[in-house]
């Protein structure tokens, strides 16, 4: 004999509480039946045609029950029962609308979630020229969607977790099972679940959480805004880490190799993707040491140049009033003070931002003999070398990293250039990935795996990279 | 924790690594020292004088627009600092200039005649061990004394030291001209056995010229050897030399050819046999003809001809060149003593070069190919002069 339930009154409860939960009393073949739902993550449109329409229309012989109700009246395409009352309030929050009849002792729970969602748009952090445009909104499975309609390999496999006490938020791991090595999986599954935070509102809280120490400089965990990358990743034998509210999703384990990586690259011909490679290295030593090379020029090894470079670069500073340290450091905070304000700023106004920065900067500031010519040529062009990278959380370490050597090459010259760098280089070898090595394949070297990173062409990378350890390592 | 403490143990040995090896933190940037350009060596009533030209880094308006400094650096030039020593005429220096001084970016050092004929090995001995100089900072000669030489601007540079340095590179380049730099002196001076030349420089109608070589032995000045005698001097001591001549046709005494001769391979094989040393010169040389005075034949004998009397020339060039150091200088000034020293170990170090090097049996033996007689017309004739 089924026991009498507490939902109703549970259900009462909450509505007394003004969280914005309705009831909806039916009337059917002289039975009362309950129907509860959160109105804002509520499609009113699938709860009256597929849960209110069906049950007034009950025409059948005998009164209504649970069972019957779930198991030929309700049209909504996920139905389930529970009798844990305690869950009711989980359930309704979540969207889904909660059918109860009195002295039943289950429940009724239906899907109808709908929520404001921003449409598919292009990507906005991770532009790639020759890429396909369908980047991650902030709802889950539109993200999850756009993953499975790209690889729809039965082995493809979504682990999900509720993290956050309060938010509840919605995380999504995807792999392909018969790829990923299993190590990697669990670590992600033990970090997650080791999360014991009260909300997390994007993916950048989880990404702290898979850090393995907070002080870590470097991110150990790419992001992928871009669907197709998020797949080329997946397929290579790592985990997507989608976020519910995030349009972000979280690669791992990353290597520095694959934080150089746009993508596109591989989707155009060898000699451009080997081009870019080297850009894109140029560039990250560009954006991490002209500034410090300049200092290290100017006030320690003049000699360095030729002397008619000298002459020029003696002459250019001839009005500087402060010495080159404070020129340089000056400047680059006046680059990064322009960068900041860009992104805060509403995109109409954007571009003004960058006028007042040439005009000011460019041209006033050499005008009046603030800095040299030089240095404006210097610090643009180290600011410049930093847009060139795919994962912006990448060169946000590099910025930090450009003003640490500058301070070394400040006081320390050539030796503290190098020594700056060896820290650097130290610190780079040292971090972990999930376990992986963060500078693989270049250290611990991989030759295959390198040279598959510098051509960045499918055609010739046969294998999966060594240093994932997958558990399939042929790709065709 | 132990990891910890390893990884603060590996950033204090870093950090210590930079102070021991950092020595001095000469944080002083480039516009607030005062820049050398070049250096003039001269002796003046038995004491030193120190000349030569500095940039002047003055805020100036010659690029017309107010407020915006100059892009040419401006030089300046001083004399008139005397001493007894090298250290006493740089205090006199020191004291003159508004700033520390930088030499990373001396272009030249000249020396008088007067300077250079009382030697040189001790100021070469300066430059080479003082840190601020390049160590290819070359070593020149000069017919006028540098105050003269450095006093008034070239038409054809900002500074006298850059009229220098661009007249010789270019020299050298082309293969027409030996310039050595203050490793190849001190190497030259260490092997004590031998002499080595000088660019000799001076100045005609506001510009730098290249008038020769100064032969130094014992690092001392003894002669001068003119521009014009000087073509065996670039077959033998010049990497790549290349000289442009004009030689008579061989079958028509009214046309010229204009001829560039390069090297393509220099041997010099030495040996020791009954007390003799000898050493034998094979030099092969590439020539193109430039173009001919007037277009006409040359047929294949011609070139043979040709061939010969390039290779007889440039022959007599190193012959008499070779005479001239062992009569003259009886000094080694192209440093066969190193291609002996290498091929003979065990008998150099048993012997004095500098005193059987005059008496040396030395053969030249010169090949010249025209490489470029496919280029010249076959058929072509002489034009009938109009009336």
């Amino acid at each position: 004999m089924r026991s009498k339930n507490n939902f109703l009154k549970k259900l009462e409860d909450y509505t007394q509480k003004d969280m914005g939960i309705s009831i909806r009393e039916l009337s059917v073949s002289g039975k009362t039946v309950y129907v509860s739902y959160l109105p804002s993550l509520t499609d009113k449109q699938s709860l009256s045609d597929n849960i209110i329409k069906p049950i007034l229309q009950y025409n059948k012989k005998g009164p209504i029950n649970i069972d019957a109700l779930y198991g030929s009246v309700l049209y909504a395409g996920y139905v389930s029962l529970d009798e844990d009352e305690n869950k009711l309030i989980d359930y309704i929050l979540n969207g889904r609308t909660v059918i109860i009849i009195p002295g039943e002792s289950r429940y009724i729970t239906a899907d109808t979630y709908k929520t404001a969602e921003r449409n598919i748009n292009i990507p906005q952090v991770q532009m790639g020229l020759n890429s396909p445009l369908d980047s991650f909104n902030e709802n889950i499975d539109t993200n999850l969607s756009l993953i499975r309609y790209r690889i729809k390999d039965s082995s493809l496999r979504v682990k999900n977790f509720i993290i956050g006490k309060r938010t509840k938020t919605r995380v999504a791991v995807l792999y392909i099972h018969d790829v990923i090595n299993e190590k990697y999986l669990n670590e992600i599954e033990k970090r997650l679940k080791a999360i014991k935070i009260d909300g997390v509102i994007e993916s950048g809280y989880l990404h702290k959480f898979l850090l393995n120490n907070a002080f870590d400089l470097f991110p150990q965990v790419g992001i992928a805004e871009r669907s197709d990358k998020a797949c080329a990743d997946i397929l290579k034998g790592k985990a997507c880490i989608l976020v519910e509210g995030s349009q972000l999703a979280l690669i791992a384990p990353a290597t520095i190799t694959t934080l150089l990586d746009a993508g596109d690259e591989h989707n155009s011909n060898i000699f451009f993707a080997v081009f870019s490679k080297i850009l894109r290295i140029t560039a990250l030593l560009f954006a991490l040491t002209l500034s410090s090379t300049y200092i290290m020029v100017v006030s320690f090894l003049p000699e360095t140049l030729p002397a008619t470079y000298i002459l020029a670069l003696a002459n250019s500073r001839i009005s500087v009033p402060v010495n080159s340290f404070l020129e340089a450091f000056i400047m680059e905070i006046v680059a990064e003070l322009l960068r900041e304000s860009s992104i805060r700023l509403p995109q109409h106004i954007g571009p003004a931002v960058g006028i007042v920065g040439t005009i000011v900067i460019g041209q006033a500031a050499v005008s009046a003999g603030v800095v040299s010519p030089l240095l404006v040529i210097i610090v643009s062009l180290s600011t410049l070398a930093s847009f060139s990278f795919p994962d912006f959380t990448f060169i946000n370490s590099i910025r930090i990293l450009k003003f640490m050597l500058l301070i070394f090459t400040a006081v320390f010259g050539i030796f503290g250039f190098t020594m700056g760098l060896t820290v650097i280089a130290l610190g780079m070898i040292s971090t972990s990935s999930i376990g992986t090595p963060y500078t693989a394949p270049i250290a611990p070297f991989k030759p295959k795996d390198f040279i598959n990173f510098f051509l960045g062409d499918i055609t010739l990378a046969k294998e999966r990279p060594d240093f994932l350890e997958t558990k399939d390592k042929t790709r065709q | 924790m132990i990891k910890v403490l390893n990884s603060i143990k590996y950033l204090i040995i870093l950090f210590a690594l930079i102070f021991l090896l950092s020595g001095c933190w000469d944080f002083r940037d480039v516009n607030d020292r005062t820049i050398s350009i070049s250096v003039g060596v001269d002796k003046a009533n038995g004491d030193i004088e120190y000349s030569g030209e500095n940039a002047s880094l003055v805020p100036s308006n010659k690029s017309g627009e107010k407020g915006q400094a100059s892009n040419v650096s401006g030089v300046y030039f001083y004399s008139g600092t005397f001493g007894k020593d090298f250290e006493d005429t740089r205090l006199s220096y020191n004291t003159s200039i508004p700033e520390p001084d930088f030499l990373g970016a001396v272009r030249v050092v000249v020396f008088s005649q007067e300077f250079a004929a009382e030697g040189i090995e001790q100021y070469a001995n300066r430059i080479n061990r003082l840190f601020g100089y390049r160590k290819s900072l070359p070593f020149l000669v000069s017919r006028e004394p540098p105050r003269d030489l450095f006093s008034k601007n070239v038409k054809n540079s900002i500074a006298v030291g850059f009229a220098i340095e661009i007249t010789m590179e270019h020299l050298e380049k082309e293969g027409s001209a030996f310039y050595p730099k203050t490793v190849n002196i001190i190497s030259d001076i260490a092997m004590r056995e031998i002499g080595y030349v000088l660019p000799y420089i001076g100045k005609k109608n506001d510009s730098i010229e290249f008038l020769g070589y100064a032969v130094m032995k014992d690092s001392k000045m003894i002669d001068i050897i003119s521009l014009r005698e000087s073509n065996g001097l670039l077959y033998l001591l010049v990497k790549k030399p290349a000289v442009i001549e004009a030689f008579p046709h061989p079958s028509n005494n009214k046309n010229n050819i204009s001829a560039k001769t390069t090297l393509r391979k220099r041997k010099i094989k030495t040996s020791y046999i009954n007390n003799n040393i000898n050493i034998s010169i094979d030099l092969k040389m590439d020539t193109q003809i430039q173009y001919l005075y007037y277009v006409g034949p040359l047929s294949n004998k011609d070139i043979e001809l040709l061939e010969q009397a390039i290779s007889n020339k440039i022959k007599n060039e190193i012959t008499s060149l070779i005479y001239k150091t062992k009569k003259d200088y009886e000094l080694d000034i192209f440093g066969f003593a190193r291609y002996f020293r290498a091929q003979n170990p065990q008998i150099y170090k048993n012997m004095k070069w500098s005193s059987v090097y005059p008496n040396a049996n030395i053969v030249v033996n010169t090949s010249v190919k025209i490489l470029n007689t496919n280029l010249l017309d076959p058929n072509a004739r002489y034009a009938k002069k109009r009336d």
